[in-house]
């Protein structure tokens, strides 16, 4: 006979325990020869201190042994640290089967007999660490997989299919707050599961049973100390080894902080951030959802758009954070309106939409309230009224209190529109028709809807044109009259409509103010001056300047010193040629920055030039502190002039305080030579108006120039 | 009986093969040594009817035995084992005696697989 051994073991540690001092020679010797590391033992008290000092990977040991057998030696192993995996092989004879029976029953893994073949006791060993290795690795694929489960909060739970437990793990029970379980059915969770939910997944567990297919279902559970927590159930009927038998095998995760970050998200997605109010959207989807409910119904729906009058002049005469605080302050009195005598609906949610109110925000200054259920459509009025009363309450900021006053526009289900995006397009068409009579109520009519529709078509075109540079700089002289001679002009934008000709500012500056595109066509007309002084200082060396305006939006929100230092090094012009028009509104609000950047122009040698003086709130304090060097007298004071003596002495004045604070001052608008007359008289520098010139376009300013100044043509003065 | 049947000559070969049968001899010399203590302890139980002691002795001469190719040895141990663990003490006297019999005729035949 050969005695095969085939391999040699990785090391590994073996106590062997007999006391016969010849069995246990030759089990150490043939482990020993193939690589094992062997300790022995005489018995089973010497073996446990043995294996209390050595790192034991596996214990062979006899059977029948002075003081403690093989049998109590397995058992005290097993309950110590680290018996729990170490592999026990029993030594038995040939027909010991009781011993052998009893060693299993004692925790053994397997055993040999004692008429040891050396190759066969290794292989068996072998396999022995082999099958400790594959538990090894069980043990530690378990492990992680339970610590992933309880990372990931996820359970399992086999039950049978009237829900008696089959087996369970722990996360399930923390999940379910049922200590280590015992005791659980599936009625056990559906008492803690939200009264809401519970018939949703009762239906669908029945159905899953029923057809013996997957379900997966979120639901709402009553934890202790009212904590309520969203468990995910995901799981399939399955037959047993049994035939005939069923399990539901499911797994159970906590995503309560899942749905949590969705709801999050959803409410962004639905709501205006700075409000709180649901926006545009969910009006829409709310909307929808009732009125598919109210066709059952014989009851009214009132879809009112609330715009608030002057914000554009609020937000940047008093900040933005001002102009957000009024918002916010609106949206809470709408709310408040709507919720106090009809039931409002503060959360967005359609289904508690349905029997109540909407307030939205869905743009800038602009508002939605939905009132449903109005049994008279004339009950509209009087819900506007009280909307429109609440908005003017006075605000107070600080010290100042500030008057706000909204238009409203309302459109009625179902008489002007059988859709939300109707209903709501048509109350913002009545509103945008009302927007000409600031504080007024509109109620929807069709001829508003068409001049909505010419508004946006206006609005398509004025970005169009933005794009295509459509627009263009008309240039009205400025005559100074100390020698009569044309030294400056005005730049003011036209917009050439490719099939309605020159349209008028006043036709479309309010307009793009509204759709936020002034900054963009301020930035194209500070390219088009800065090209065309340069163009001009080539071709003329006499001083001249060229003034334009910047819109108080885009003084406030923009860089408008760089955006001209840009411009003129893209033409490659000069400052000096430059003079900057703000008017007063500009000047009232964030009065450091403003100050800043008037002084940034200056210190670049360009001009400026305060338009429109007397139309706003300037007083003397600002004209004393701002660094200016123009003031411009608005025409409606020049248009007084001659007519009553009020008027007269009101720009005798201006241009006496404008002397006194060492500006240089610009009368606009003259048309007539009396006020020519008395504005030289009154030793104004310079004047513009109709009487002069109309203003012109580049091409022809300069030819128009050249002639005045040739001729040094001085009006008749009276 | 012969020593043929007393000894499992395959089981002495398997053992022969391991450290180039220096294991053997020191099995076969253990063996020698510690089976008349062995032997005489079973009769020293018996002579105060310490059934349960002859059962441990027989026992373990029973495991060495078989290890060790003995297998006659082995038997008769199995049989003395069975009957001290049912307190047959007379029995248990027979068989001690058959026991100490067949160790003088194996001996040789050990002692010259011990040399070989």
């Amino acid at each position: 006979m050969t005695l095969h051994i085939t391999e040699r073991a990785g090391l590994g540690s073996i106590l062997v325990v007999d006391d016969d001092n010849m069995l246990r020679l030759l089990i150490a010797t043939v482990l020993t020869d193939v690589g094992y590391n062997v300790v022995t033992a005489e018995d089973g008290a010497q073996a446990l201190e043995v294996f209390a000092e050595h790192n034991i990977d596996c214990v062979i040991t006899d059977v029948m042994m002075p003081k403690m057998n093989g049998f109590e030696l397995t058992a005290a192993i097993r309950i110590m640290p680290g018996g729990e995996r170490v592999q026990i092989l029993f030594m038995t004879g040939v027909d010991d089967y009781d011993s052998i029976q009893r060693a299993y029953e004692a925790g053994a893994n397997d055993f040999a007999l004692k008429r040891i073949n050396p190759s066969l006791l290794v292989e068996r060993v072998r396999f022995l660490f082999k099958a400790q290795q594959m538990q090894d690795a069980l043990r530690l694929s378990e492990q992680r997989l339970s610590y992933a489960q309880r990372l990931a909060q996820l359970g399992h739970w086999e039950r049978t299919l009237d829900g008696k437990t089959v087996a369970v793990s722990p996360v399930v029970c923390a999940l379910l707050e049922v200590g280590d379980g015992a005791g659980l059915t599936w009625d056990t969770l559906c008492e803690k599961v939200h009264p809401d939910d519970l018939p949703m997944i009762q239906r669908e567990l029945q159905q899953a049973i029923a057809q013996h297919t997957v379900y997966r279902f979120e639901h709402r559970f009553m934890g202790r100390k009212n904590v309520i927590k969203v468990l995910r159930h995901q799981g399939e009927v399955v037959a047993t080894d049994v035939p005939g038998q069923w399990v539901v095998r499911s797994t159970l995760q906590d995503v309560t902080e899942r749905r949590a970050q969705e709801d999050r998200l959803h409410f962004l997605a639905f709501h205006d951030p700075l409000t709180s109010l649901p926006n545009r959207e969910l009006a829409l989807r709310a909307l929808d959802s009732v009125i598919s409910d109210h066709s059952r119904e014989h009851q009214h729906i009132a879809v009112f758009a609330v715009g608030l009058d002057d914000f554009s002049r609020i937000n940047s005469s008093l900040g933005q954070a001002v102009g957000d605080t009024v918002l916010k302050t609106v949206g809470d009195r709408l709310r408040a309106q709507v919720r106090d005598s009809d039931h409002v609906l503060r959360t967005g949610e359609l289904r508690e939409l349905k029997n109540g109110c909407l307030v939205a925000r869905t743009e800038g200054d602009r508002f939605l309230c939905v009132v449903t259920n109005l049994q008279l459509s004339e009950a509209a009025i009087s819900i506007a009224k009280r909307l429109q009363r609440a908005v003017a309450s006075p605000l107070a900021l600080g010290d100042a209190e500030l008057t706000l006053s909204s238009t409203i526009g309302v459109s009625l289900y179902p008489h002007d529109g059988l859709n939300a995006t109707e209903l709501i397009d048509h109350a913002f068409a009545a509103l945008l028709h009302a927007k000409g009579q600031k504080g007024s109520c509109q109620f929807f009519a069709a001829e508003i809807s068409d001049r909505a529709r010419q508004r946006l078509t206006l609005e398509t075109e004025l970005r169009h044109a933005l794009e295509e540079r459509q627009f263009e700089l008309f240039y009205q002289p400025r005559l100074q009259l100390a020698d009569n001679r044309v030294h400056g002009a005005e730049a003011l934008v036209r917009w050439r409509h490719p099939a309605r000709g020159m349209v008028s500012p006043a036709d479309f500056i309010p307009l793009m103010e509204d759709m936020g595109l002034i900054t963009a066509l301020g930035n194209q007309v500070i390219d088009m001056v800065a090209q065309q002084v340069t163009h001009w200082a080539r071709l003329d060396p006499d001083e001249f300047r060229v003034s334009f305006n910047i819109s108080p939006l885009q003084f406030l929100n923009s860089d408008v010193v760089a955006e001209v230092d840009a411009a003129l090094k893209r033409h490659h012009g000069l400052h000096k040629y430059l003079e900057v028009e703000i008017t007063e509104s500009a000047l009232l609000s964030q009065p450091e920055l403003v100050s800043a950047t008037l002084q940034a122009f200056r210190e670049r040698g360009i001009r400026v030039a305060l338009d429109d003086f007397g139309t706003g709130f300037s007083s003397l304090s600002y004209l004393r502190k701002l660094p200016l060097d123009v003031l411009k007298i608005d025409r409606s004071f020049i248009s007084d002039i001659g007519v009553s003596h009020s008027g007269t002495t009101l720009v005798d004045a201006m241009l006496f305080i404008a002397q006194a604070l060492g500006l240089d001052c610009v009368a606009e608008g003259v048309e007539l030579e009396t006020q020519l007359s008395f504005l030289a008289s009154q030793h104004c520098k310079e004047v513009q108006g109709y009487l002069i010139a109309r203003p012109m376009p580049a091409g022809d300013f300069l030819h128009w120039r050249q002639k005045w100044n040739a001729k040094q043509c001085i009006p008749k003065t009276a | 009986m012969s020593s043929d049947m007393q000894l499992d000559r395959e089981q002495l070969a398997t053992l022969r093969l391991l450290r180039n049968g220096k294991l053997l001899g020191n099995l076969i010399r253990t063996y020698r040594m510690q089976t008349p203590q062995q032997l005489l302890d079973i009769r020293a139980a018996l002579q105060v009817r310490d059934t349960a002691g002859v059962a441990r002795i027989a026992h373990s001469l029973k495991s060495a035995s078989f290890a060790l190719g003995a297998i006659q040895m082995g038997r008769i141990s199995t049989v003395l084992e069975s009957a001290a663990m049912q307190c047959d003490a007379d029995q248990c006297d027979r068989l001690a005696v058959v026991l100490q019999e067949h160790f003088d005729t194996v001996l040789p035949d050990l002692m010259r697989e011990e040399q070989a």
